[in-house]
């Protein structure tokens, strides 16, 4: 089986990050508890309200890194979805995260352990550098909604990974 | 004493007006071409991107001339013609769908689900998947601009 490769990696890095920041800043719920990190861009029943979904989506690596050499100019699009409960929960959520992603966050790499695979060996290898902020805005879906989607916030940024 | 001197270029007309006439035709033309460039990429990109493409959608991004500039993807004209490009770019539950994906009473029309009093219930099988078609263009825009700013104009 092949060890985890980049992409993963760097999903599992933001997750990662997220996960301690939202402890660290203590960010929760009406209920008070902590919002959840999901990796990947499709719901699933046992996902609750609040919580914040990342994904890698694409590559875009058109450029070279120099003139003569194979090494790409790489750049990864990130795309970051917040499903709140409320307007107010969206707003606070969005402006939240944008903070904590400015400054960027470590890059791990990730080595799976056969005895125990729920929790990987992580090695740092990097940081994590936000290049540009695509978008960040609500998604409007229209008035005909499920309460999922009524609530929606969309964070896109591409990034690029320095030693 | 004061000495005023005024540039002019071959044919006497002010300097200054020739070169702001001049940077706005470049920009103009810089301009459509990033349009044209990106009318392309977006086609290009839901092309790729949609599970079966019939071009439909990817033909309402078009590039065309606006007040101050050039502009691609009418909101106006997505949201009447081409309804569910937002679903599709940013993904949702399916229109209408509560969270365990239960459509309203309704019909299925041409692949779309119509709401209809006296349908029936119906569950998508999956929700629709988010194709991030503008985020993807953009990001492709944002590391090509300086190359195609940099090219040679013909």
């Amino acid at each position: 089986m092949l060890n985890w490769g980049l992409y993963r990696n760097l999903e599992n890095s933001v997750k990662d990050f997220l996960d301690e920041e939202v402890f660290e800043d203590n960010v929760t719920d009406k209920n008070n508890a902590l919002v959840p990190v999901r990796i990947g861009r499709k719901n699933s029943n046992d996902w609750s309200l609040p919580c914040i979904s990342v994904y890698l989506d694409a590559e875009n690596s058109p450029t070279r890194l120099y003139v003569g050499s194979n090494l790409r100019d790489r750049k990864f699009l990130l795309i970051f979805d917040i499903y709140a409960t409320e307007e107010g929960e969206r707003l606070d959520l969005a402006s939240w995260l944008t903070k904590k992603l400015e400054n960027g966050f470590r890059y791990y790499e990730y080595t799976q352990d056969a005895g125990d695979p729920e929790n990987p060996t992580k090695t740092v290898n990097g940081l994590v550098n936000i290049d540009t902020f695509i978008n960040n805005i609500r998604v409007k879906l229209g008035d005909n909604v499920d309460s999922v989607d009524a609530h929606r916030h969309r964070i896109s940024l591409t990034v690029w990974i320095g030693s | 004493m004061k000495i005023r001197v005024a540039i002019r270029e071959k044919t006497g007309k002010s300097f200054r007006v020739e070169e702001r006439r001049r940077v706005e035709e470049a920009s103009e033309l810089d301009c459509e071409r990033l349009a044209r460039e990106c009318e392309k990429i977006i086609g290009e990109t839901i092309t790729a991107k949609a599970k079966k493409s019939t071009g439909y959608l990817a033909s309402f991004f078009y590039a065309e001339k606006i007040p101050y500039g050039w502009g691609v993807g009418r909101i106006e004209e997505l949201d009447s013609k081409a309804k569910y490009w937002a679903h599709q770019n940013w993904g949702s539950e399916g229109i209408g769908a509560n969270w365990a994906h239960t459509l309203p009473k309704g019909h299925w029309v041409n692949g779309r689900w119509v709401e209809d009093k006296s349908g029936y219930f119906a569950v998508p099988k999956t929700p629709i998947p988010a194709m991030n078609y503008i985020e993807s263009t953009l990001a492709t825009m944002d590391a090509i601009i300086p190359q195609i700013l940099s090219e040679k104009r013909i």
